[in-house]
């Protein structure tokens, strides 16, 4: 592993870039060595959590990024210098073999003409039918790479090579919440109505932000989600019985995952 | 229940408190009060804990009333006024940086402000709202907090719960020289300086920078030359914090403001340090604005300089007690 390099970001931010390519511009990390490297991110901000309880005091968030993890602290307790000779010890300690948690959920998604008004350009410009579309994206396991833009949203990476495309030319102003939509090697679900350029291929019942649910947000980053098909009117049950407090979303397993 | 009622929001008022720390990994922005130094000597005036929520507003024009009689303050703002209009129709103007006390009754109006775009006021009161991850804080782009996370508008009601005792008055001893325009914000270069050449850096340092209209609580665009990349606007994306000046493509930067996305794939030339923010946020559009760059080290020590400035603005001539509430702001 390349060695990590400290960046500042103000006095209240600290940002370790894993790459450690970044300053001397040799390039991005391919894809394999950018996911290794954002789990090792994610391990990392394990790792601090669980030693700020004791030692490190004073970090008052951890973000993980694409192969990088932004602390951020209070001034007032603690100095970039401290929380740089605490983590690099820790950084020491990382280990790519440490069991890193993992959830993987079970989505369900219509994918029903009117929940994707992209579905038929999408099958167009990738040379496939809008069947084989829907086979491919919900025969692809998909990591939540990192969280961000909403509350939230997870950008999914992992999907599969022959449906990437690039974001639509023209973004639209409104993609109601709820909307599965691709672009390069991802997948995000909307939380929210928002403007947006990705391409909308489905409708997922269940929102991914809900600030009345007792954990609001779902998904989190590390999470392994599968899609599977379902018709309009299983949706809307879905939906209903969400909306009721019937149904319950969990995950459909928790485990440790290496690599 | 006693209630306040928004006559005329203005262009922009929300509710906000310190916001939400530490969910940024979920997507979920910090929020809160653009100016933390106006947001607890707001507090601080009227008898409430530093992080409580209140009202914050852009360019004036709020207007406001509530059936019982409360303490306000007005802050963020050495030369803004409240004017205080009785039943009877009598009007008075009270300054920023003092315990003002209304009945029940009595409209208030924040005019806009010579010196500010922004100002914080508070009430002897709780804002009866949930609080979601801990803050009742709005974020408009997010529909999160406040009221139905949106921006207040003529006509809203919100019950309030005004505190049991009647606050003691006071007054923040020194806030002309505190709140006074800087002619330049400080920053500190990076996380992404190395994607710009020396002179790319040295413009950015060299420029006055005007502040657009292109400003909400998210960002802030600004206008100037272009800062050009050495390869691309492009990174791998990265975790961002409050005051983080953002290049993308077109080479005008964008400086993050409290409701800014959690991360982002645009290089990061510099981040405004935080002893600076709250006179950033209180900077007027097409105000035009010089960076100074300091090391990482060096703002730290500033920002630990700027709180004891503000504490020193909390002293109580009149009640030692005061003294240990300002003392117990973090």
């Amino acid at each position: 592993m390349t060695k990590p390099v400290w960046f500042p970001a103000g006095d209240r931010g600290l940002l370790l870039d894993l790459t450690g390519y970044a300053a001397q511009l040799d390039g991005l990390p391919p894809p394999k060595i950018r996911q290794t490297l954002t789990r090792q991110a994610r391990r990392l901000g394990t790792l601090i959590k669980a030693e700020h309880k004791q030692t490190v005091t004073g970090i008052t968030d951890i973000v993980p990024g694409l192969a990088s993890l932004l602390i951020h602290y209070d001034p007032a307790r603690t100095s970039a210098q401290t929380i740089k000779s605490s983590v690099s010890l820790l950084l020491d300690r990382l280990d790519e073999n440490i069991p890193l948690p993992t959830r993987h959920w079970y989505l369900p998604v219509c994918y029903d003409d009117a929940a994707a008004p992209d579905l038929g350009d999408v099958s167009a410009r990738c040379g496939l039918s809008p069947q084989e579309v829907i086979d491919i994206h919900c025969s692809t396991e998909l990591e939540v790479a990192i969280m961000g833009f909403l509350p939230g949203l997870a950008y999914m990476t992992g999907l599969d090579s022959r449906l990437n495309l690039p974001r639509r030319s023209e973004p639209r102003i409104a993609v109601p919440s709820g909307s599965v939509a691709i672009a390069m090697d991802q997948t995000v679900i909307y939380p929210l109505d928002s403007p947006g350029g990705w391409n909308l291929i489905g409708l997922m019942p269940v929102p991914l932000f809900d600030s009345q649910r007792g954990e609001p947000v779902l998904l989190k980053a590390g999470d392994r989600i599968s899609f599977y098909a379902v018709s309009r009117s299983d949706y809307d049950q879905i939906a209903a019985a969400y909306k009721d407090g019937r149904l319950a979303v969990q995950p459909t397993q928790e485990t440790a995952e290496n690599g | 229940m006693a209630e306040l009622t928004i006559l005329s929001s203005g262009p922009c008022t929300t509710i906000q408190d310190h916001g939400r720390t530490g969910f940024q990994a979920f997507g979920v922005p910090e929020g809160g009060a653009q100016d933390y130094d106006a947001l607890v000597t707001a507090n601080w005036l009227v008898g409430n804990a530093a992080h409580a929520g209140g009202l914050e507003c852009y360019g004036g024009g709020l207007e406001f009333t509530a059936d019982c009689s409360l303490a306000i303050a007005l802050s963020g703002t050495a030369r803004g006024s409240l004017n205080v209009t009785a039943a009877d129709g009598a009007v008075a103007e009270h300054g920023a940086g003092r315990t003002v006390f209304i009945r029940a009754g009595d409209r208030i109006s924040l005019a806009p402000m010579r010196d500010s775009n922004l100002a914080f006021i508070s009430l002897s009161a709780e804002i009866d709202l949930p609080r979601i991850y801990g803050s009742q804080s709005t974020s408009v782009n997010a529909r999160l907090g406040g009221l139905d996370g949106r921006r207040l508008a003529d006509g809203d009601l919100r019950p309030l719960i005004p505190v049991k005792d009647r606050p003691a008055p006071r007054i923040l001893s020194d806030c002309a020289a505190f709140f006074a325009c800087p002619e330049r914000l400080r920053v500190v270069l990076g996380p992404q300086d190395y994607a710009f050449d020396s002179q790319q850096t040295e413009r950015l340092l060299d420029t006055n920078w005007t502040l657009t209209s292109k400003m909400d609580r998210m960002g802030v665009r600004l206008k100037g030359p272009q800062i050009l990349h050495k390869h691309s606007a492009d990174i791998l994306s990265d975790g961002i914090v409050k005051g983080a000046i953002q290049v993308p493509g077109d080479g005008q930067p964008i400086i993050m403001m409290a409701d800014h996305q959690t991360t982002g794939g645009y290089t990061k030339i510099a981040c405004v340090i935080s002893a600076d923010l709250g006179a950033l946020a209180r900077l007027h559009p097409n105000r035009t604005v010089r960076f100074q760059a300091v090391t990482q080290q060096e703002a730290e020590a500033l920002a630990r300089q700027h709180a004891g400035i503000r504490r020193s603005l909390m002293v109580s001539h009149t009640q030692h007690s005061d003294r240990q509430q300002a003392g117990s702001e973090k």
